[in-house]
């Protein structure tokens, strides 16, 4: 089903109006910020890839196809950025530095020492693909449809990549005896 | 062992994804494995603890950020394309809350944002359709040379020259940045204020560029062939005197360059 409101808003875009603009940035900042930040695991890149992510989006609003969701559009977008950002990263550091090293922000202050960083640093240990559609499922609370359209593969692959990945991090919990 | 049918309907139970018939298949499986049951408790406290994680908040300026940067089609660009012509001291007036807020002083950061894009084909000191801190896909203003600096090392080549156009000292760049790198110019040393930034081009990996003026410094990281020119006036407000202006470039893998280039006066 297509969202009739964000589809009326990416038409005024298309016409320059910055209005609606405003208020595509401000309903998807958010969640896209937080996919990003969970695909990522520190603020300051979760920060750069939503912002590239919107600048490429509306840089390319003439191939925006309305018979998909703005939602989709827009996050399979910020998930392409984000594991660029990822690989970039790679490249610039050794791997003993790529650890998860966040600036403490307002949510840090109430995770730390809790289970949500265990959590992240289980997800950071899985694969791309697998990291992708855990955050796609349970962050950002999309269905095995939408997770199909974002990341433009069948269905049948995202339970199987999901099933997988959702395995992997309860094992590494489990071990790590962090986990029931 | 749990097999993987009853995988499979575990973690379609646990997404919501079972039918009626799935349904009665799991809870039958259930009943008859402690083993399935343990995995199925497990998965869903995972499930649940990912879901009731807080939300994280974006950083503070975030949306301002990119709606600063993001240019629409239609009545944008038509403005811009009819926009009347600026002097440049009617340019650098539009600096000024950039600039006030920049100041120079230690610790304040400010992210130099895009205002508007616009093609020109005017003169070589014509900088009409720039406005705000930034312009895209400028022309670049090339002016009266001061000096010109070329730099070769691995990972790192082209040139930087200075030019003098109206009241501003032009820094003009043209590099090949190999890896990320990280542009450090001494803005304050120089007795200089920051006056904006025009990209004439960059490859695609610009997405993610960074123009941030910290300490008296205009700092740039980048990656990829890097075209464009940094404005510059006397921090006094004159444009008296001849001075230098460092330039250093730090690369990822530790390579660093330093080098210097003459600015006012009637250069080297």
């Amino acid at each position: 089903m297509v969202n009739s409101r964000d589809h009326a808003l990416v038409e005024r875009c298309r016409k320059g109006d910055r209005k609606a603009l405003e208020a595509l940035v401000g309903e998807y900042e958010k969640p896209v910020y937080n996919a990003a930040y969970r695909i990522l695991g520190n603020s300051e890149d979760a920060a750069d890839a939503t912002q590239a992510a919107f600048l490429k989006a509306f840089e390319n609003l003439d191939r925006y196809d309305p018979q998909y969701k703005f939602f989709s559009w827009i996050y399979r977008i910020a998930v392409n950025e984000s594991i660029n950002q990822l690989k970039r990263i790679r490249k610039q550091q050794p791997l003993d530095e790529g650890e998860i090293a966040d600036d403490p922000g307002p949510d840090d202050e109430f995770e730390a020492g809790h289970l949500s960083r265990e959590i992240q640093e289980g997800l950071m240990s899985l694969s791309e693909d697998y990291r992708t559609v855990i955050v796609l499922r349970h962050f950002s609370d999309c269905s095995y449809r939408q997770i199909s359209e974002i990341l433009e593969i069948p269905e049948k692959t995202v339970k199987s990549r999901l099933y997988s990945a959702r395995q992997l991090m309860k094992d590494q919990l489990v071990a790590n005896g962090i986990f029931l | 062992m749990v097999n993987e049918r009853t995988v499979y309907l575990i973690n379609a139970g646990i997404d919501g994804e079972l039918g009626p018939q799935e349904r009665a298949e799991l809870d039958t499986l259930l009943d008859a494995s402690a083993e399935a049951r343990t995995l199925q408790a497990e998965l869903r406290r995972l499930a649940t603890v990912m879901e009731s994680l807080p939300e994280r908040v974006p950083p503070a300026g975030l949306a301002e950020r990119i709606l600063d940067r993001i240019r629409l089609p239609g009545p944008s660009r038509h403005a811009a394309a009819h926009s009347p012509r600026f002097s440049l001291s009617g340019l650098f007036a539009s600096f000024q809350p950039a600039q006030a807020g920049l100041a120079f002083a230690a610790g304040l950061l400010v992210t130099v944002g895009f205002y508007e894009t616009a093609l020109r084909d005017g003169g070589s000191d014509d900088l009409s359709n720039m406005v705000g801190t930034m312009v895209a896909n400028s022309t670049p203003t090339v002016g009266e040379l001061q000096g010109t600096l070329t730099i070769a090392q691995p990972g790192l080549s082209g040139t930087v020259f200075t030019s003098e156009v109206g009241d501003f000292v032009v820094m003009n760049f043209d590099l090949d940045l190999a890896q990320r790198s990280e542009i450090l110019i001494d803005v304050a040393a120089a007795g200089m204020s920051f006056g904006g930034v025009a990209r004439a081009s960059a490859d695609d990996n610009s997405i993610d560029e960074r123009y941030e003026v910290s300490g008296g410094k205009l700092r740039v990281v980048n990656q990829g062939r890097q075209q464009f020119q940094v404005f510059l006036r006397h921090a006094g407000g004159g444009g008296e005197g001849a001075a230098v202006i460092d330039i250093e470039v730090n690369q990822p893998d530790g390579g660093v360059f330093r080098g210097s280039l003459p600015i006012g006066g009637n250069g080297a």
